[in-house]
């Protein structure tokens, strides 16, 4: 025969369904919620690992100040415990894009086996000439495959083609909101881009750095206690070849650059010995050509004399001659018409004697007239051949004088070359010299520089070295802390729910209890009934909770975290230990009281059991002690205070289910608040500015050259230095004085909302950075940058801020410290630009080689919207969570209330009271514990909210800890209408009581 | 409408079948009776006869599934769910045979409780002052005997200044010497109060003390005795 008892309890589940239903969906809120938050964690970091095990990520990176070679490798590779090792050349560059604007990538040699790419699109590249770039470039700058890109020389071919997009297990970090691959020493400080060419483009003779892969690593979960202990262990044996492979290191480049500096030694003398010779020769040649010149110059001197001697004579043969001349009175030119006449003279004379003899007396006359004749005839002759001789004379004179001239020009111009060789020559012997000075300083302080190669260092960095592995994991762990708290909410109202509910069902059946009993059945077999049915319906429930509860909240909570992470393919996984956990929790919490309960009834005896349990008295509340006042209620409201104060676990459990519920969706509202205006108080309140332009370094005055246009109304340059404060990344924000820098940001005090001032003795840093590193103000800081140099700064104010850490500077402090203020970027205002506007304004700003990029603030305000979008879904979830809760918390307890007043509504319908008059009898009371549960509720949920926005807050950003009205007044009304939708539902389990039927007997 | 020889309560030909799943279950086979007003009138009849169908019919708590039922000229059975209540409301008064009395209520309130419902009632003072719980009034139910409890419930159903006071089993949870006080409380109402007034009682011996008994057996009238000069209560003994 069947076990009737067990006939009855099924039947029993029938008769009862809605107390099986609402027993079920709180066990499934309870376990949903608890299962849901507690399998996240796991199956976040699950995906993290089946991703990094994929691409077969490093377990180990180690980077060297002087870089790694093959002997590293080698020495690696020989640890125990390791499997793969592999290297890789990487280089950040700056890349001037199509538009003008300029980049930074990380350009690495392509992997082989250690964090290995997927290819999204294209190919690898095969040749040196080919790039494959991350997909983001090409979506973000408007590239595409084919496309080119120069490099600079550190890669053997500069021009690269993009051969395909691919995503590298090394990268992570979601870009929408800035594209940041990691931090770098040029340029603007971040890295926008990861590319990757083959190593044998690289002209790099030494390695960057080295990946290691572990034999037992792959099969732990990432940060798993096992996979650290792993790590820890191979890390040790690292660190003992470290000091070998780093002195071996410094040796190899000791070495390298000794020969380096010994060839140019070599080098650098055999010019010298080649130009001293060169030199020498030229000296002696010049000696040579001094000695010709001196003689040239002897010569030309004997020469001159003779020259002087011949114009003597010559000036005395002409004297003598012009006195002849003189003395016989006469003139050169009449010398040969007298001679001529005197030999006719002499021809007519002589004629004359020829006739005449001796003794004639005219014979001896024409005698003496022919002796004087003859010799004015020798005379004139003998002038006439003076002439011709000093004519002769001085041609020959002046032949002589022209070929002296000539020779005195040549010799005038040889030692002239003569002199400007000379002149040449000591400037070369001089330069020479100081050739020679310079570069043995040279030589030897490169060898004085060899001294300064220090030994390197090695970096043992393993996964958490990543920042965003790091905070994936910290995540995870918040994650891990919210479900904590919030599936205690559920939990206490699943206890509260099914003990009345059961409490209820157990005082239904006191009768069937009592007459069991006297029947013979054992309490454990009466009790079967109600352990079966509340077993049952957290069994169907906790299942329902386990199976949705592990899809949809890790899913949720990872499309969230997709604002900060880039992991693809979220795997869901099934915990047991998880869900044997909170299905035990389930089960302890409903199945445990309805044992109490049910123990409880069974005590009593049948005969008890059996008589109708008096309804519960009527009693005075300690109001009506107070006559005056009580006398003035009217009198409705004195029967719902005394039924407020009769029915107490009922208000209870109807106030903190609703209250529940409230902050619930208070703590989703206020979640949203939490982030959703950052972006307003960054952006609109908090920097002032409607663009930046990021420019090289320069001078104030040519930055005001350089950036100037039109649309341009107002500009504030200054220098921005990433920068670190132990471990907090900061922007270091050096400002020309405390007036520029307030045209750029509000800095506002965050104690006493004052505005505030930077002088030249302090600097303001921002809030979050305050509480991270816990930081007050007159503390003094110190900062790390990229260059590893430290600045030490005195704290003078904490002002509000919303996203990232800055510390704001003035550029004497900053000078003081003897570095120098270089602006690098400029901020502007501007007139509302319309896109084709700001086109315009970037164009003409980037065709400027200095001007490195131009970000307008809309930008930056749409990439932060885009990813608060995801956070409704948030609010959603928890807006269906809490609804669930408030109505299963209301039905269960207004359909206990109609239970238990049957008889008393039934009265009420019998006088004669109208539905909607019984409907406000029996739910003002729900309505006034939904408005005290609203209440106790928004203020519950005040503390839930700043609880879980601590937990989820994210370091970069400040979350507005403060929950607007707005958000109150939408828990309010949304809790209000959800009792509202369950008091419409009791309306009609009021109209079904059955006057008749409830006022016949007594049960 | 003119009342042309009509009673003032005249249930003609009024059938009440009850579906329980597949069965059909005859309460009430076609009765006819008629009440004139003040009368006090006592419906006799075992377990199961229909007494308690009859008198739901008659106070609007149920609906019959042929006939007509006449009520001071109005057919009831005509009416729709709010007329009814708006009937019982005014018209209907209603003593159980277990009080109910609304626990969490004093003795007063439960009267106030029902007279805020009409614009007619009675002072619920005055009325717990008649039935004599002068000194009760502020008295959980709790705290109040059986008959007191009663008494309570009676006052109740008075206050309201109802047309037909409906009694069923009145006396059924109560002593022999409580009962008698409660039915002769309902008496004189009927007396004084020229009230219309409808005991159900199994017990025959109370016939004595009605103007008319209606007999019940098996869903049908089986007879109805007109009492020329009925007993006091306090002169019947059983």
């Amino acid at each position: 025969m069947k076990n009737r008892i067990i006939t009855n309890s099924f039947r029993n589940i029938k008769k009862s369904l809605p107390r099986f239903i609402s027993l079920m969906v709180i066990s499934m809120l309870g376990v949903f919620v608890f299962s849901g938050l507690l399998s996240t964690s796991p199956d976040m970091l699950n995906t993290l690992d089946t991703f990094l095990d994929e691409h077969n990520t490093y377990d180990f990176k180690i980077i060297s100040t002087l870089g790694l070679n093959n002997n590293d490798i080698e020495t690696l590779s020989n640890i125990e415990g390791v499997k793969d090792v592999e290297s890789s050349y990487s280089k950040d560059l700056l890349v001037k894009l199509n538009d003008d604007e300029e980049t930074i990538f990380n350009i690495s040699s392509l992997p082989l086996t250690i964090n290995t790419l997927d290819l999204l699109d294209g190919k690898l590249p095969q040749n040196d000439n080919e790039i494959v770039v991350e997909n983001n470039f090409l979506v973000k700058n408007n590239y595409k495959i084919g496309d080119k890109i120069l490099l600079d020389d550190t890669f053997k071919e500069d021009e690269v083609i993009i051969v395909g997009s691919v995503r590298s297990s090394l990268y992570y970090t979601n870009t929408k909101i800035n594209q940041n691959r990691g931090s770098t020493s040029i340029g603007s400080g971040i890295i926008n881009y990861y590319a990757f060419v083959l190593p044998s483009n690289f002209n790099q003779d030494y390695y960057t750095s080295i990946y290691i892969t572990l034999d037992e690593a792959i099969n732990y979960i990432t940060n798993s206690k096992e996979y650290n202990d792993i790590i820890d262990n191979v890390k040790e044996k690292i660190d003992d070849i470290k000091a070998t492979q780093e002195k071996q290191r410094y040796d190899e480049v000791y070495d390298d650059a000794l020969k380096i500096v010994k060839d140019n030694e070599t080098e650098v003398n055999k010019e010298l010995d080649k130009a001293w010779k060169e030199i020498t020769s030229s000296q002696n040649k010049l000696t040579t050509a001094k000695k010709q010149l001196d003689n040239s110059k002897k010569s030309l001197n004997s020469y001159n004399q003779q020259l002087i001697n011949a114009k003597k004579q010559l000036d005395s043969g002409k004297k003598a001659y012009n006195d002849t001349l003189k003395q016989y009175n006469l003139k050169e030119n009449e010398l040969q018409t007298k001679l001529n006449e005197v030999n006719q003279n002499l021809d007519t004379l002589n004629t004359q004697l020829a006739l005449l003899t001796e003794e004639m007396p005219e014979y001896q006359k024409i005698v003496e007239s022919i002796k004087t004749l003859n010799q004015n005839k020798d005379l004139l002759e003998n002038l006439i051949n003076t002439k011709n001789n000093l004519t002769n004379s001085e041609n020959e004179y002046n032949k002589n004088n022209n070929n002296y001239k000539n020779l005195k020009s040549t010799y005038d111009k040889s030692l002239a070359t003569y002199n400007s060789n000379l002149t040449k020559l000591n400037n070369a012997k001089k330069e020479y010299n100081e050739n020679k000075e310079k570069l043995e300083e040279e030589i030897a302080s490169a060898y004085e520089e060899l001294k300064n190669i220090e030994l390197p260092t090695w970096y043992i960095n393993d996964r958490n070295s990543y920042q965003t592995y790091a905070d994936y994991i910290n995540d995870t762990d918040s994650i891990t802390d919210l479900s904590k708290i919030f599936p205690l909410v559920f939990f206490a109202v699943a206890i509260l729910v099914s003990l009345i509910s059961m409490n209820r069902m157990v005082e239904d059946d006191r009768n069937e209890i009592g007459t069991l009993k006297s029947l013979g059945f054992k309490n454990k077999e009466i009790s079967t009934k109600y352990l079966l049915f509340s077993l049952l319906s957290t069994l169907i429930g906790s299942l329902l909770g386990i199976i949705l509860g592990c899809y949809f909240i890790p899913t949720l909570i990872f499309n969230i975290y997709g604002m900060l992470f880039d992991i693809p393919n979220f795997k869901i996984g099934f915990n047991l230990n998880i869900n044997l956990l909170s299905f035990s929790l389930a089960i302890l919490c409903i199945v445990g009281t309805t044992l109490i309960t049910v123990n409880k009834v069974l005590k009593e005896k049948p005969s008890m059991l059996m008589r109708p349990k008096p309804p519960k008295n009527g009693k005075r509340v300690f109001l009506e002690k107070w006559k005056f006042l009580w006398n003035k209620l009217k009198f409705s409201q004195k029967v719902i205070i005394r039924n407020l104060f009769r029915y107490k676990k009922r208000a209870l459990v109807t106030i903190i289910g609703i209250a529940g519920c409230t902050s619930l969706v208070l703590c989703g509202f206020g979640l949203k608040d939490a982030i959703v205006d950052i972006n307003e108080m960054q952006y609109g309140k908090t920097f002032k500015f409607d663009n930046m332009i990021y420019v090289n370094n320069l001078d104030e005055e040519k930055i005001q050259d350089i950036v100037s246009h039109k649309y341009i109304k107002d500009k504030t340059s200054v220098e921005l230095i990433s920068a670190k404060i132990s471990n907090t990344s900061i922007n270091l924000f050096v400002s020309e004085d405390a007036e520029s820098l307030n045209k750029v940001v509000n800095l506002i005090d965050r104690e006493t909302k004052e505005n505030v001032k930077l002088t030249d003795n302090e600097v303001i840093i921002t809030d979050k950075l305050a509480d991270l590193e816990n930081i007050k103000v007159n503390d003094t800081i110190t900062l790390l940058d990229n260059d590893n140099n430290s600045y030490e700064f005195k704290v003078g104010y904490i002002v509000d801020n919303y996203i990232g850490h800055y510390v704001y500077v003035s550029k004497n402090l900053y000078e003081s410290l003897k570095y120098s203020y270089k602006p690098n970027i400029v901020y502007t205002n501007t007139k509302e630009l319309s896109e084709e506007e700001k086109d315009e304004l970037s164009q003409a700003l980037l065709s400027n080689e200095e001007i490195r990029s131009i970000t307008y603030k809309d930008e930056l305000m749409a990439s932060v919207d885009n990813m608060l979008k995801s956070l409704d879904k948030v609010v959603v979830i928890l807006i269906i969570l809490a609804a669930l809760l408030s109505f299963v918390v209301l039905y269960n307890l207004s359909n206990i209330n109609i239970n238990e007043r049957k008889r008393e509504i039934a009265t009420l319908k019998v006088l004669g009271f109208y539905d909607n008059e019984v409907d406000i009898y029996v739910t003002r009371e729900n309505i006034i514990f939904t408005i005290i549960g609203i209440l106790l509720g928004l203020f519950l949920g005040t503390f839930l909210t700043e609880i879980v926005i601590k937990t989820v807050e994210m370091d970069m950003a400040r979350f507005i800890h403060e929950i607007s009205i707005n958000s109150y007044l939408y828990a309010a009304i949304i809790s209000l209408i959800f009792t509202i939708i369950v008091d419409r539902v009791t309306h009609f389990a009021l109209k079904k009581i059955d006057m008749i039927e409830s006022l016949k007997s007594v049960e | 409408m003119i009342r042309d020889n009509m009673s003032y309560i005249e249930f003609k030909n009024i059938t009440k079948v009850y579906q329980m799943g597949e069965i059909k279950i005859k309460a009430l086979n076609k009765i006819n009776f008629t009440i004139e007003e003040g009368e006090l009138v006592v419906i006799l009849g075992p377990s199961g006869a229909g007494k308690t169908t009859c008198l739901n019919i008659l106070g609007g708590m149920d609906s019959a599934t042929s006939g007509t039922a006449i009520v001071d000229d109005v057919d009831i059975t005509k009416l729709k769910d709010k007329e009814l209540i708006t009937y019982r409301r005014n018209d209907i008064g209603f003593v159980f045979q277990f009080y109910n009395l609304v626990q969490n209520l004093t003795a007063l309130e439960n009267v106030e409780l029902a007279v805020q419902l009409c614009k007619d009632h009675l002072n619920p003072s005055t009325v717990l002052n008649k039935v004599g719980l002068k000194e009760r009034k502020n008295n959980f139910p709790s705290q109040l005997s059986g008959g007191e409890q009663q008494r309570v419930a009676i006052a109740r159903a008075l206050a309201k200044n109802p047309r037909v006071l409906l009694c069923d089993e009145p006396t059924g949870a109560l002593d022999y010497k409580t009962g008698k006080q409660i039915l002769k409380l309902l008496q004189d109402t009927s007396r004084e109060e020229k009230m219309t007034v409808i005991i159900i009682t199994h017990n025959s011996a109370l016939a004595d003390m009605a103007d008319k008994v209606i007999k019940f057996k098996n869903g049908e009238v089986e007879e109805v005795i007109l009492n020329k000069h009925p007993k006091d209560i306090g002169d019947i003994e059983w």
